[in-house]
Order: C-alpha cells, then structure tokens, then sequence
C-alpha cells in the first residue's frame, strides 16, 4: 500500500523526490505519514480536499480488506 | 509529454532513469534502443497507448491493495469503460454509496489525464454503474405512476448529485410530474410532485 501512495502522490506533484511515505503499523491500525515538498501540498490535497479525499478512501478500502483501519496524514 | 530519451551506462539503467523523469512504472512504458555502445546506451520511452495503459495502471492500484483484480476495457464512442470484477471483493470497491468507487474513478483519471489529456474514462466496478442507474430509472417511473394517480408528493431516498441527474432526465420525460429538492449535503431528498399547471 505505502508503494501505492507513493507511486501516485509522485505522479501528481512538482517535486517527486521529496516525497517519503512513512509506514508506523499497528495492532489494529495503520498509520502513513506522508511527507511533500514545499508548495505541493495543495497538489496533494487537490480542489475542495478531493485528491485526499480520494486517496484516503481507496487506502481505508484496502485496509478494510485486512481488517484494519487506517489514518492518512500529510505533512509539508 | 510522452515521450522521453534517456541514457545509463546500461539498458537498465537507462530505462531507470527514464522512467524516473517520466514518474511512471516500467509496466507503463515502450522502450527502444537508439544507440548502445560500451559506455553508454540510450533509449527512448514512450507512454503505452491509452487501452493498455488504463489496464496496467488498474491493475497496479488494485493488486498493491490486496484485491485480485479481473479486468475488461471495452471502447464505446464516449471513451473507455473500464469495469473491474473481483471475486467476493466487489463490495469493498464500490464502498457505501459507490464511495470507493468514485475515488478509483477520480484517481485514475487524474493519473491518466497526464497522458492522454483528452480521453474520457469511466470506472465501474461489478457493472455496479448501470445496475444502479437501470434501478433508479425504474424506481423513478414507479414513483412518478403513483404520485399522477394519487396527486400527493412523494420524496426519494437521499441520492448523490450524478443520481439525481438521472431521475431528472427520466422524469423529463413523464408528464405531469415536477422534482425539487429540500435539505442540504447527505440528507438532500428528492421530491417528486404533481404539476398540476400542466393540467
């Protein structure tokens, strides 16, 4: 999953080589801190939060598949 | 941008740093050698075309989630329609309300816009689209009989932006029944009522 947040966060911004997807697993939880470059966080977020949205959404169904809940944080 | 010329002391590294410009996946790409020599090989990369590219971009996000996915491209005069089929699975992709759904949707076009600007992409999971859409035109024209025989409103279940085109352009084409809404975001409802100015 963290290959798969990385391959598209790094499709969408300026500076891919910034990005650095953190993985911290838990019991029950997954956490992924996911780190842009200065002025690509609005590029990651997209229009009204919906690139978040979206990539929040498809992670949390991938997790629910293993039962597990998931938290998507994105840090400049 | 589609194309890309890149160099390594060998072929892989060659494509490595190609595809590192581009920011794809090597499954993404066609390469081909220009020159090759002892130091150094070049090679140009191009973008797969838009069909099979669509099928390997799917199949990437959904098997680095754990899904096993079966796939199936068909064109139509719109653009590609996708529809994902997945054993027991088909659930967690449509998500409530076709949540899921519409994030693979978002995503894969929004990837897929990069390279191909101008093509339209519809993402179905299990044809869950067009059942959807054959229940709710359906359950429109239920309503719509009820509503001309009594002359009382009658409201719909909460439905999503994209469904409640549907209903409309359904009822568009019954007469003497009107639509309007009441609430806002998740308990927006539609009301289907008698015009009775028609009459």
């Amino acid at each position: 999953m963290k290959e798969l947040i990385e391959h598209i966060v790094k499709a969408l911004v300026d500076s891919p080589d910034k990005v650095a997807v953190n993985e911290i697993a838990g019991e029950k939880s997954i956490i992924f801190e996911l780190r842009v470059g200065e002025g690509d966080l609005g590029k990651v977020i997209g229009k009204e939060g919906r690139t978040a949205k979206a990539i929040r959404t498809i992670v949390t169904a991938a997790a629910m598949k293993q039962g597990k809940r998931t938290v998507l944080e994105i840090i400049e | 941008m589609k194309m890309v010329e890149a160099s390594g002391k060998d072929i892989n590294e060659a494509i490595e740093n190609g595809i590192k410009i581009l920011r794809v996946r090597k499954e993404e790409i066609d390469y081909e050698i220009t020159s090759q020599n002892d130091e150094e090989t070049v090679v140009k990369l191009t973008i797969k075309e838009p069909r099979q590219h669509l099928h390997e971009l799917a199949t990437f996000i959904l098997s680095s989630c754990g899904f096993k996915p079966n796939i199936e491209i068909t064109k139509d005069d719109k653009g590609l329609y996708l529809n994902i089929k997945t054993r027991h699975t088909d659930a967690i992709l449509i998500g409530r309300k076709g949540e899921t759904l519409w994030s693979l949707q978002y995503l894969i076009s929004r990837l897929m816009k990069r390279f191909h600007p101008n093509l339209k992409i519809l993402v179905d999971v299990g044809s869950y689209r067009m059942r959807r859409n054959n229940f709710l035109r359906k359950k429109a024209e239920a309503i719509a009989c009820i509503v001309l025989q009594t002359g009382r409103e009658m409201a719909l279940d909460p439905l999503t932006k994209k469904e409640q085109q549907i209903v409309e352009t359904k009822l568009s084409e019954i007469k003497g029944v009107k639509i309007y809404t009441i609430g806002k975001g998740v308990s927006k409802n539609v009301i289907i009522a008698p015009n009775n100015e028609s009459k």
